[in-house]
């Protein structure tokens, strides 16, 4: 894991809001509120939340575990569960076929075939295992700025909408040639304040 | 390259490749005020691109001991640095990365020695705090030379002194 040791990866943010003045009681509140959970009875393809840098396991960050000097690392886990296409058309097919054998017809409406296709497609959820990815953050909420540890576009927009429904700031991406977000389109939500 | 009177449609590979040319003048060592000398090097692999999307062309140079000549022959077909190994000093500590031009992406950065990798519990907030400095540091190392650069390319010196240099350069 690269920020804590090996070689790091990363891409860098600029943090756009303003903290609350009650900025630690209110993270310690967030994270764990906005962590990982398993999956409960209704998987669904993508889950993700919050966990320790050090233990992936670890989504109760006793003692305040994410703080590192004026820093705060943590981590992003996102588990998914992949159904291969061609799975799901099978599957699909094998019900739509019973379907018509228990119920003496011959052809499906188009409602009816989505349905099957929906509930075989929640069965498959339940007994496919999830595949868990993790991806290391370091927020240095003073200084504006986050160093996320992967380069994927598919995780870093995962990361960036968890960002903002976690603790209600908006992520920009940095570059040096639109190093300030106040140019970008996109303007951000009010923060907590008081 | 680019007259400043035109758009530059991808800054970051517009300034990696102005970075290439400066690694191999003056023995790599570019001055950054505040900062003091900087040295540059690229090293093993670098990634030309023109276009974009469906109607990009690459040419990808490496190997340990490449001189990246085939990729100087893609600069004068217009070709621009979309990534490279680059390994940068200042003072005495050195980092080693892959930098992607268009994010302005880190990827795979050696940091500076540290003396002290014990696996000492104590240690440990120190070390990590330690790291992530390194980390900023290189990043905001880059940030700086891109200013440098960003600012040459505004100015007049750029079409009178580095466009013809650089030309020079690639032509080599």
């Amino acid at each position: 894991m690269g920020f804590l040791k090996g070689s790091a990866t990363f891409r860098r943010y600029r943090v756009v809001g303003d903290l609350p003045p009650n900025f630690n009681n209110v993270f310690d509140d967030r994270i764990k509120l906005h962590a990982f959970r398993e999956m409960t009875a209704e998987p669904a393809e993508k889950n993700l939340g919050w966990t320790s840098i050090e233990n992936i396991l670890d989504n109760n960050f006793e003692y305040a575990n994410y703080r590192y000097g004026e820093f705060l690392l943590f981590a992003l886990r996102v588990d998914r569960i992949i159904l291969p296409p061609s799975l799901l058309r099978v599957r699909t097919m094998e019900a739509e076929q019973q379907y018509l054998r228990e119920k003496g017809l011959k052809k499906l409406f188009r409602e009816q075939r989505q349905d099957l296709r929906e509930n075989v497609r929640r069965a498959l959820l339940k007994s496919t295992p999830p595949v868990p990815s993790w991806y290391e953050v370091c927020w240095a909420p003073f200084q504006e700025w986050v160093l996320f540890g992967s380069l994927s576009e598919k995780a870093a927009e995962d990361f960036e909408k968890q960002f903002k429904a976690t603790f209600s700031l908006q992520l920009v991406p940095y570059t040096p040639w639109n190093p300030d977000p106040a140019t970008t389109p996109e303007q951000p939500e009010q923060s907590p304040r008081g | 390259m680019e007259t400043k009177e035109k758009n530059i449609v991808f800054p970051g590979r517009e300034f990696l490749t102005w970075l290439w040319f400066k690694s191999e003048e003056r023995n790599g060592s570019v001055m950054i005020p505040g900062l003091g000398d900087v040295e540059i090097m690229f090293v093993r692999r670098i990634v030309l691109e023109s276009g974009e999307g469906e109607y990009s062309e690459t040419v990808v140079c490496s190997g340990l001991h490449a001189d990246l000549s085939e990729g100087k022959a893609a600069l004068r077909t217009g070709k621009k640095v979309r990534e490279a190994r680059v390994k940068i000093g200042v003072g005495s500590s050195e980092w080693e990365f892959t930098f992607k031009a268009d994010g302005f992406f880190f990827q795979s950065m050696t940091l500076p020695a540290n003396p002290d990798e014990s696996d000492d519990e104590a240690d440990k907030e120190a070390r990590v705090l330690d790291r992530i400095g390194c980390m900023e540091k290189a990043a905001d190392t880059m940030g700086r030379l891109f200013s440098l650069f960003s600012q040459l390319r505004d100015s007049e010196t750029w079409t009178a002194t580095e466009v013809p240099h650089m030309e020079a350069w690639m032509s080599r």
